[in-house]
């Protein structure tokens, strides 16, 4: 299937969770902060949570900053 | 030897107590390593960090981790936020990302500048203070806006010194001055410190803490920076609880003036 990932298209197998993304882009769970559809997944459910088709995600990390 | 005074001298932001009275900032540094090291030296308790879109076609080089292992607590910042809705989001996001209460709420609009909107700021920080965070705003010297966070139950204050990463010091002093006397929240100053004699000097006015980035990450030794911040601000605490002199117009002398020779 495919998503919208930080604005570009992705392909994902369909039933990936969130999980699955963070491996896929060799992140780090704890370091991402994911939200699907404009809704913020809490990260106990990223293992659960399971990425609708043709969703749009957005994958936030912390950078250095003041 | 320590008073009692000073033993119990800590910074109270919400419902945590810090023995150290310097902020961090995250950004700028040349390296991972070097940020780490400068936390460390600083001796700080609490750092900023900023939140950005992912970008896969770059290496993600993990903050949390080593910062974790430093045991500072975070505080991520809205910087890039426009206005109340965008720092409202970032805060929502980061507040999941980070685990931790406090928010540095910023909204520049204007990156020349990077003035802190007063208006979005207030707004955004009476949503977020609703909604359970412990809110630092950003905001300019401004006294009036200062006391209204206070009233809508911001954790602290945090004024500029002059504009960020200027290195202008505290050109704002006057206006500073008056938040401190009329603030019952602390007043922690942000922006523009240029060397320790700046964080010293916040310290000696009675500000209840500084937060430093710029100066200590584009420093030649950003490590041993980090640690001549940390003992300014020792200093200029010490100095302020310890009572500084009034300034006075002529010479007063230290020694008697009478009884000296007879003269001939």
């Amino acid at each position: 299937m495919k998503v919208e990932m930080n604005g570009e298209v992705i392909d994902l197998v369909a039933g990936s969770t969130l999980d699955d993304l963070c491996r896929l882009l060799a992140l780090p769970k704890k370091s991402a902060v994911i939200s699907v559809n404009g809704e913020v997944v809490r990260k106990s459910e990223y293992g659960s949570y399971v990425v609708p088709d043709s969703s749009k995600i957005e994958v936030m990390v912390f950078v250095g900053g003041g | 030897m320590m008073t009692g005074k000073e033993r119990e001298d800590l910074l109270v932001l919400a419902d945590r107590s810090f023995s150290s009275r310097l902020l961090v900032g995250t950004g700028k540094y040349a390296s991972n390593d070097a940020m780490v090291g400068a936390v460390k030296a600083s001796g700080t308790q609490l750092v900023t960090l900023a939140l950005r879109r992912f970008n896969p076609r770059q290496p993600h080089d993990d903050l949390l981790t080593p910062l974790a292992e430093a045991g500072v607590n975070l505080m991520p910042n809205t910087s890039g936020a426009r206005n109340a809705d965008e720092a409202v989001r970032a805060a929502l996001i980061a507040g999941e990302a980070s685990g931790s209460r406090f928010i540095k709420l910023e909204i520049h609009p204007n990156p020349y500048h990077l003035m802190p909107d007063p208006i979005e700021t207030f707004s955004a920080a009476d949503q977020l203070v609703k909604r359970g965070f412990a809110v630092l705003p950003y905001i300019n010297a401004d006294p009036v806006l200062a006391k209204r966070l206070e009233e809508i139950g911001c954790a602290a204050v945090m004024p500029l010194g002059a504009a960020i990463g200027s290195g202008q010091g505290i050109a704002t002093r006057e206006l500073i001055e008056i938040i401190i006397d009329e603030a019952k929240i602390p007043v922690i100053i942000d922006a523009g410190l240029r060397s320790p004699a700046d964080a010293a000097y916040a310290m000696e006015m009675g500000a209840d803490a500084v937060l430093v980035n710029t100066a200590i990450a584009v420093a030649g030794n950003p490590i041993a920076m980090a640690e001549a911040f940390k003992l300014a601000v020792q200093a200029g605490r010490k100095a302020y609880l310890a009572g500084i002199m009034q300034r006075k117009r002529g010479a007063e002398p230290t020694s008697p003036l009478t009884s000296f020779l007879d003269p001939e």
